[in-house]
């Protein structure tokens, strides 16, 4: 963001007014020489503490006593006085630049820079504009904000990891998240804590245990221009982030509170117990050829919890609920001439929308400046956070929430009063279907059901990280203009993973007679910058910077893994000496439930950047970074990325300076190379042997394939664009063109199964692919009077992408229905087509590849059950007539609309986001119209029954689903537009609360969610179940947890 | 003084640059893992890599059990279940279907893992003795047959689908390749012959380097020995209809006396080491197929249960066959096989039983009228579970139908299941909700995966798919 140099504290709209006895109330407005409103410029009455500051748009007010002077203080501007006389007010002042003193600056890679002079492509969010929000993880409130940035939420379940994609996907099989770097540190990329069931049961995301009320501001560097110091990191964007840090003379404590209320915002709709023993008796009954020609009733009433009337049950209803939270922090922050000082504590603590998930954090920070003398500066950043998730199985386990509460009978109770814990539990710890009939003629016709409440209320997984992350530096000023910074910063992320299974549940705890498992996991990072960096302006039009520096980076981690089988009671769900046997039950046979798992990384790196500037007109900068990585291949350890940079500002010129309506104009362009090793194994290029046990003997076993030539994806990252305002600043505008060519794709790729490489696959550099688009940001001063202001904001990014090489040619890569396919956009679906049910007799009916209609009559035999239009037996339709349908589930454009109103004291704030151009292909959908004996969603009551009828739904047919097969019967458009936050707050000032020693209250209120305007069919578009970090299988609902919508009430406390 | 600041200055700089010498630490060798010189540089480690070939045996997908699973739940005798998706179907199997393309990846997996281990051994001449040198070729050799028998019998037609057993088989990897993109690796499906051909001749060479088994132990059962690779040839020979062959095999089997029937069918389930097992994948609590693969999280109806077993099969058998009493449970109106109760169970691949049998069935084949050795040998495994129950052939063709009836009891939920019906040209019988699949049909043979398919030009997939 843009601030001041040494004036990290921007005021917030809780800094108000100031008054005391014989006073007056003083406004107006700061504004530079350029008539542009100054935001953060401090003022003082001489004398005394009070203080203000200026807010985003300039304005001030205070209450100054008469006859006092009043001090207007700004880095970068010389400061101006006035006297408070009796029959003014309203003061609008105007500042000069101070040349000799600091310009303003923006935080970059290695320092600051002077903002006129950065030519990359950067965006900017303040930290207020996040900490509002009552998302636990502070990249969600990035959504809409940026211009570039995409957020895609992987569903409400709290802790999960959000998907981040600046300017589109830009790698294939390796990571496409962005490097984060906080105060200057690049952190671990670690992202998501969790190892038991592969990480893919619980999750947790460890950047949300960075204390969103800290974050002063978060740069996003998109072009080479603006990343390139992060080299071989930087291919996915870097998201910077600069905590805040004390002020001098300006001493405040400030509290925060919110209270979060929250609901799922929508859910499927699930049969009821008539319709669910009307449809199940249904599938039996048109099942009957398959089942001995005998028509079986399968759904029946059962009284399991005893209550003398037969059960019913909303399943839905019984695993989600009312989320609430409460979110309380407070901070102190202030400075004198040599130090400053920036110190915060969060507690806060989130019940989820669905049963068994919360989560509680504990943060605390502590920034501190100080400057020893002239020369020499010294500072520490430290931060501590702690969390406590008790996460929930939601989709891909029987065991799962969205798995069981979905496929449950609304016709049995979740408990039963006869079983030893109250709940209905069959002799294998499933749910117990009653009088139901599971099994016909030795065929199973219905699965395995797990009782949500039982695995949820009886079982724990939990994840309990802790995160430390600190950094000191030294900075010497060696000369004028010239300055060295030492900077050393660590990372260390701890997390113990705890899961219990009970013994009466159904999958582990059952088979192992209760199963405890515990993870214990070390991230250690340490990074040590060295750099110098030089401006220096020379004759008054010559400017040049440059920075040249040495980073080392090392990470290792560490995980054990311990476990205990066989408990002695389900009261220990710990691993406690002598409670339990280890053994497989009812063996003598030992579970070997320990292990582990240790490696680490190195990544030297140099660097160096060089820009010019004159009359800061013309701007021209090059910049390099040369990085060595320890996970590639002995022959391409090394990689090197340049970039270079230029930019006009026409504005400048004399002859355009008669161009009374445009106030400002720039142009910028740059092109370079940056790198992405981001996901790839510590080890990728190495051939290795592993541990393999055979049994009790020890032994060693291939583990992979190793390729000596690997390296980093490289990018070639092109983009122009200009910046230009209109009428005085009124209307601001960014356009930008950029080109991401990607080569050398890092692929996971899988060669011939006859290979039959370790692991499957080898990390090879071949494939490339593209990200061309337009990104454009439009900012307004809507309305601008005394009383009322009106800010609009709106962003919007289109993308282009298309894949260009893989490794072979003629061979996709699959992920689920989605495809990379030479020629065409990642990600997209490769189905079936869909044909429709025949009128007449209610079969599906999907095309062959070339277009030839095959109806699927399941009601015969094998050999006759697929036919032609004319009746005549065909093939059935396989694999092969499987088409691309030219949808991906990779958005074509996105954006967001911010307006932002205030009214006296009141203010109101909209904020839209909407993608498009994308599609979902809506598996649940497909799950909840089976023809096994589960529930199933109220769209299956179309279903057909009477010749002539038309529907989608066919005809029913006991555990026949190949009418649900994947196909584009199943994919829907995505596109939506959801209103984010709705917020509205009310700020108080005044005398008595300043009597109080209170300097500002604001009230405030938020919906997150409030709708969502869509014509998908499921629960929520903004969907993947494919987690945070999937490439190719983007766009899959798959029982997915909704987003909730919340209402957030809070309140701002400053005290003076 | 201006002076002395800029000293002070120096000095600080120095200090710190001078430290940044610190690339070297950054690099570390991995913790975790060996490069394969040093897998193979010592005696010690060359016997550690050759115990790895049974890890890379044990293959959650392939010999870990999931094989045996597959060939039984195709044949006629296991409900059709929801957990293997299409797998127990015929038809509506897929191409793309991910277990069949997970079991071909698990089952070339090992066979890349013996090939390695032949490669790498052989780059090795002499770090071990001749003795022990001879004995990992053999078992890598036992294990790269054993795995393509299965390969081939899932994913192709049965041998004697065609005189001569020229139809497509699959295809024939014998050695790895240090580019695994390149179009070396598109190799055409062999001649099932060719594959029948391989196989023999890994297991003739392992018999002529594996010690022979003596008491029944650890490393007689779950390494191979001179007798498994016997017992395989025995069933190899059988499958290809050569009866002389596969009466020789199972003599030299018989002859070592090493082996015998226990008391009870039971045993050789509970009991991982008896004088009836041959050789199994060997499984503990430290190292097993987990809850997920493991034939007891599937077929034990006290965990999974994901299998069923069909009455048609529990029918075959009297009220006092012990394989009824002992091996078959009832729950919840289903029955269930015992054969297998927890996750840690081996998977048996050759038993003695099978053995007595392929005895049996090579002599009858071969004899014009009954055999009364045949007879014998047949009764013999019957009497064992049903002492009281004799079997009784008036012709030869009621004797083959006997055996083949007793091995289908015998060897149940062992991965026989289809195999049993193809190579003898029998139908699968309509079971469950399947519909009776002729013998010789299309879909009968798994399909080549989707993606090989794709990625290989010389392939040419099984008909239907």
């Amino acid at each position: 963001m843009k601030h001041k140099l040494l004036s990290f504290f921007v005021g917030s709209m809780i800094l108000t007014s100031v008054a005391f006895a014989q006073e007056k109330k003083v406004s107006g407005r700061v504004t530079g020489a350029d008539g542009k409103p100054l935001v953060g410029v401090t003022i003082t009455v001489q004398g005394s503490t009070v203080a203000t500051q200026t807010d985003e748009n300039g304005n001030y007010s205070l209450s100054v006593p008469i006859g006092k002077v009043i001090v207007f203080r700004s880095v970068g501007f010389s400061d101006k006085t006035l006297i408070v006389k009796e029959r003014q007010s309203a003061f609008n002042i105007s500042l000069d630049s101070n040349d000799n003193e600091l310009e303003e600056v923006v935080v970059t890679g290695y320092g600051v820079r002077q903002i006129k002079d950065v030519i990359g492509s950067q965006s900017t969010v303040k930290g207020t504009a996040l900490a509002a929000e009552s998302n636990v993880s502070f990249d969600q409130a990035l959504s809409g904000k940026v211009a570039g940035v995409q957020i895609g939420s992987t569903g409400g379940t709290l802790g999960d990891g959000i998907s981040v994609r600046i300017r589109g996907v830009n790698s294939i099989s390796s990571s496409s998240l962005p490097l984060y770097v906080i105060d200057g540190v690049p952190m671990n990329t670690v992202e998501n804590v969790s190892e038991l069931n592969s990480g893919d049961g619980t999750r947790f995301n460890p950047l949300s245990m960075i204390n969103s009320n800290d974050i002063e501001s978060i740069e996003v560097l998109k072009d080479a221009g603006a990343s390139v110091l992060y080299g071989s990191r930087a291919a996915n964007g870097v998201v910077m982030i600069t905590t805040k840090r004390g002020k001098k003379g300006f001493n405040s404590v400030t509290f925060d509170s919110k209270f979060i209320s929250s609901r799922a915002s929508n859910l499927v709709s699930l049969l009821n117990g008539d319709q669910f023993i009307q449809i199940n008796n249904e599938k039996a009954a048109n099942g009957a050829p398959r089942f001995g020609g005998v028509t079986n009733v399968i759904a029946k009433e059962s009284d399991l919890n005893g209550d003398g009337v037969n059960d019913r049950t909303n399943w839905l209803d019984e695993i989600y609920r009312q989320g609430t939270g409460f979110d309380n922090s407070m901070s102190v922050s202030g400075g004198s001439e040599s130090v400053n000082y920036f110190a915060s504590a969060r507690y806060n603590d989130q019940r989820g929308i669905l049963i068994g998930n919360d989560i509680k954090t504990g943060q605390a920070r502590m920034n501190l400046d100080l400057k020893a003398n002239s020369w020499f500066k010294t500072g520490v950043s430290l931060s501590y956070a702690k969390t406590k998730n008790n996460g929930i199985l939601t989709d891909r386990y029987i065991s799962g929430a969205t798995v069981a509460g979905l496929n449950a009978f609304p016709i049995v109770s979740p408990y039963n009063p006869k079983n030893d814990f109250g709940y209905n539990l069959n002799g294998t710890g499933y749910l117990g279907l009653g009088n139901n009939m599971t099994v016909i003629n030795g065929a199973g016709i219905t699965g395995n059901i797990a009782n949500p409440l039982a695995t949820t209320n009886l079982q724990l997984n939990q994840n309990t990280p802790e995160q430390f992350l600190a950094n000191i530096y030294g900075e010497i000023t060696l000369l004028e203009g010239l300055k060295f910074t030492s900077k050393f910063g660590i990372d260390y992320l701890r997390n113990y993973e705890h899961q219990y299974s009970h013994p009466a549940v159904g999958g582990l705890g059952y088979a192992y007679n209760g199963l405890i498992q515990d993870y214990y996991r070390d991230n250690n990072l340490w990074v040590w910058q060295n750099y110098v960096n030089y401006d220096k302006t020379i004759n008054g039009s010559h400017r040049i910077s440059a920075t040249a520096g040495a980073e080392y980076n090392y990470a290792k981690q560490k995980l054990t893994y311990a476990g205990a089988s066989n408990v002695s009671d389900p009261y220990f769900t710990d691993i406690l000496d002598n409670t339990y046997t280890g053994t497989v039950p009812g063996t003598e046979d030992v579970m070997l439930l320990s292990g582990g798992g240790l490696f680490s990384t190195g990544l030297e790196s140099y660097f160096g950047r060089l820009g010019y500037s004159y009359n800061g007109k013309y701007l021209l900068e090059a910049a390099f970074r040369a990085d060595a990585y320890s996970a590639f291949g002995v022959n391409s350890k090394w990689g090197y990325f340049p970039s270079i940079s230029a930019g006009w500002v026409a504005s400048e010129e004399d002859f355009m300076k008669s161009i009374d309506w445009l106030s400002y104009f720039k142009v910028k362009g740059s092109f370079g190379k940056v790198g992405n090793s981001r996901g790839i194994d510590p080890y990728a290029a190495r051939t290795l042997y592993a541990g393999g046990a055979y049994a009790s003997e020890n032994g060693f076993s291939a583990y992979q394939l190793g390729n000596a030539n690997l390296q980093w994806e490289t990018t070639k990252k092109f983009d122009i664009g200009v910046d230009f305002k209109v009428d005085n600043g009124k209307y601001g505008f960014v356009i930008d063109y950029f080109n991401n060519d990607i080569s050398g794709l890092v692929l996971d790729a899988s060669p011939l199964y006859t290979v039959g490489v370790p692991r499957g696959s080898i990390y090879t550099n071949i494939g490339s692919m593209y990200n061309r688009g337009l990104e454009f940001t439009f900012n307004m001063e809507t309305v601008k009077t005394e009383n009322f202001t009106w800010n609009t904001s709106l962003n919007f990014t289109a993308i282009k992408n298309r894949v260009n090489e893989l490794i072979t040619a003629n061979a996709d890569i699959p992920s689920g229905n989605s495809v990379a396919s030479v020629g065409r956009r990642l990600g997209e679906f490769k189905l079936l087509q869909w044909a429709g049910v025949d009128e007449q007799t209610g079969n599906p009916m999907w095309y062959s590849k070339d277009g030839v209609r095959k109806t699927y009559n399941p009601s015969v035999a094998t050999a006759q059950r697929w036919t032609l239009d004319d009746g005549t037996v065909t093939t059935g339709i396989t694999a092969n007539d499987a088409v691309y349908t030219g949808k991906s589930g990779i958005p074509k454009f996105y954006g967001g609309l911010d307006n932002n109103f205030r009214y006296k004291n009141f203010d109101m704030g909209i904020s839209l986001v909407y993608t498009g151009g994308y599609y979902i292909y809506n598996s649940t959908r497909a799950n909840l119209l089976t023809n096994n004996f589960l529930n199933n969603s109220t769209e299956i009551l179309d279903r057909w029954t009477t010749p002539g009828q038309k529907t989608d739904v066919p005809r029913l047919f006991l555990t026949d689903n190949t009418a649900n097969q994947a196909s584009d019967r199943f994919l829907e458009k995505g596109d939506f537009l959801r209103a984010r936050t709705i917020s509205l707050g009310y700020t108080f000032g005044g005398n008595k609360l300043n009597n109080a020693g209170i300097r500002s209250l604001r009230l405030y209120g938020q919906v997150y969610n409030a709708f969502v305007i869509t014509s998908y069919s499921g629960q929520d578009p903004e969907v993947n179940s494919n987690r945070n970090n999937s490439n190719i299988a983007v766009g899959v609902d798959s029982r997915a947890v909704p987003q909730p919508r919340t209402y957030t009430f809070g309140l701002s406390l400053t005290l003076q | 003084m201006k002076k002395n600041n800029i000293i002070y200055k120096a000095l600080l700089l120095g200090i710190t640059l001078s430290a940044t010498s610190c690339g070297k630490q950054l690099f570390e060798d991995p913790y975790a893992y060996l490069s394969p010189e040093q897998a193979f540089s010592t005696p010690d480690r060359i016997a550690k890599s050759a115990t790895g070939l049974y890890d890379a045996l044990q293959n959650r997908e392939f010999l870990g059990g999931r094989t045996l699973i597959y060939a039984d739940i195709r044949g006629a005798d296991c409900g059709v279940n929801t957990f293997f998706g299409n797998m127990p179907q015929f038809s509506t199997l897929l191409s793309t279907d991910i277990t069949v393309k997970d079991a071909y990846q698990g089952g070339y997996r090992t066979i890349n893992e013996t090939n390695l281990f032949i490669e790498n051994l052989t780059a090795k001449p002499g770090v071990v003795n001749a003795a022990q040198e001879a004995q990992y070729f053999g078992e890598a050799k036992f294990i790269r047959a054993l795995t393509y028998f299965y390969l081939v019998n899932l994913w192709a037609q049965p041998y004697n689908f065609t005189s001569g057993a020229t139809h497509a088989g699959v295809p024939l990897v014998l050695k790895t390749t240090s580019t695994p993109f390149s179009e070396d690796n598109n190799i055409p499906r062999a001649t099932v012959k060719e594959v029948y051909d391989q196989i023999i001749s890994d297991l003739l060479a392992a018999e002529s380097s594996l010690p022979a088994s003596s008491a029944p132990e650890f490393s007689t059962v779950a390494r191979a020995t001179k007798s498994a690779a016997q017992a395989l040839l025995a069933r190899v020979y059988l499958y290809e209809g050569n009866y002389a062959k596969a009466l020789e095999f199972a003599n030299k089997v018989i002859n070592t006396n090493s082996y015998s029937l226990n008391a009870s069918p039971l045993e050789a389930f509970r009991n991982t080491t008896t004088a009836e097992s041959i050789f199994s994948v060997a499984h503990n609590g430290g190292d097993n197929p987990n809850t997920n693969n493991a034939l007891g999280q599937h077929y034990s109806p006290s965990l999974r249960a994901d299998i069923q077993v069909l009455p048609t099969y529990v029918s075959l058998m009297s009220a006092i066959d012990k394989r009824k009493t002992e091996l078959i449970t009832q729950k919840n109106g289903a029955f269930y096989t015992l054969k297998y109760t927890s996750v840690s169970d081996w998977a048996p691949i050759l038993k003695y039983n099978e053995i007595l049998l392929t005895k049996a069935e090579a002599l009858a084949n071969q004899s014009t009228g009954v055999s009364a050795e045949a007879l014998a040998l047949v009764n013999v495994v019957r009497h064992r579970s049903a002492p009281s129950e004799t079997i009784v052939a008036t012709s030869k063709a009621s004797l083959i139908e006997a055996i083949l009836k007793e091995r289908r009891i015998e060897l149940g939920f062992e991965g026989h299941g289809i195999l049993e019906y193809l190579r003898t040209k029998r139908n699968i019988p309509a079971h469950s909700t399947v519909s009776e699949q002729i013998y010789g049909s299309d879909f009968v043979a798994l399909p080549i995966p989707f993606d090989d398919m794709q990625k290989n030009p010389n392939l040419v997939q099984n008909p239907g798919y």
